[in-house]
């Protein structure tokens, strides 16, 4: 979850960018809430039936606590159209990007569809 | 046993520099450790950190050797100790935190029909992410 306090206070850059950072857990609802609250620049969903996490491959069956499953860390770029641009995937789930990393992909990948958010979120 | 011409390594020679390689060993493990916490917590480098399992390896040789050229009680508890640290290490990087690799749609395809919730447990589906360009995060959650 550490990558989300970095993004959270760089939110700026990206709202600049027209581009809205939607992070997914396999939360539940109460842990969603609780998330989104202390990250209140970044759209926080939970997807404990996997349904959203299991379209894109990023369940990591067993390796939760408890031998729970638990989402991969997945960074997924998509146009306004709702199509992938980009895909990120580290070789172990100790490794993120730095968010100047992303921004770096969001120029390249999404940058024509550029339309500034208001900073105040989605 | 002497040769002649060259001295012979005495009993504390060859003990300081036990002492010394065995020092040198709980060193290189701590080194290791270190520079990986300074990476994670000052740094925020979210890297792996071979270089700590590498460095406890040559760290755990050394300390072997210097357990079989004079063995103590203390020595072979450090020796233990250091192997276990040097164990865990690897296999943290080779078993717990390797990642599968990505097998989700590919680039320009469109992002499949989902449902999930938002904070308040309202669903939010694929419309969602319409109308305007996304970075879609998935994240390890709240332990």
């Amino acid at each position: 979850m550490r990558e989300l306090g970095e993004l959270d206070s760089r939110f700026a850059e990206f709202a600049n960018r027209g581009v809205p950072i939607v992070a997914v857990s396999v939360d539940g609802q109460e842990d969603t809430a609780r998330t989104q609250q202390r990250f209140p620049h970044l759209v926080v969903w939970g997807d404990a039936e996997h349904r959203l996490t299991n379209a894109v491959a990023a369940l990591h069956e067993g390796k939760g606590p408890g031998h729970s499953d638990i989402a991969v860390p997945t960074t997924i770029l998509l146009d306004k159209d709702g199509v992938i641009r980009w895909t990120f995937r580290p070789e172990h789930v100790i490794v993120r990007w730095t968010p100047d990393e992303l921004l770096a992909a969001v120029d390249e990948h999404l940058k024509p569809n550029w339309v500034p958010l208001s900073t105040s979120g989605r | 046993m002497a040769i002649e011409g060259i001295p012979s390594q005495t009993s504390a020679e060859a003990s300081a520099a036990g002492r010394r390689l065995f020092r040198l060993g709980w060193v290189l493990l701590l080194v290791g450790l270190a520079i990986y916490a300074i990476q994670l917590f000052a740094l925020k480098q979210y890297v792996v950190p071979w270089y700590a399992a590498i460095l406890a390896t040559i760290g755990v040789a050394g300390m072997l050797v210097a357990v079989v050229q004079r063995w103590t009680v203390w020595r072979l508890v450090g020796l233990v100790v250091c192997l276990l640290v040097m164990a865990g290490e690897w296999l943290f990087l080779t078993v717990v935190t390797p990642a599968p690799a990505y097998q989700g749609p590919g680039i320009g395809k469109a992002l499949p029909e989902f449902s999930a919730i938002d904070q308040n447990g309202a669903t939010v589906t694929r419309n969602n992410l319409l109308g305007r360009p996304t970075v879609l995060l998935f994240f390890r959650g709240h332990w």
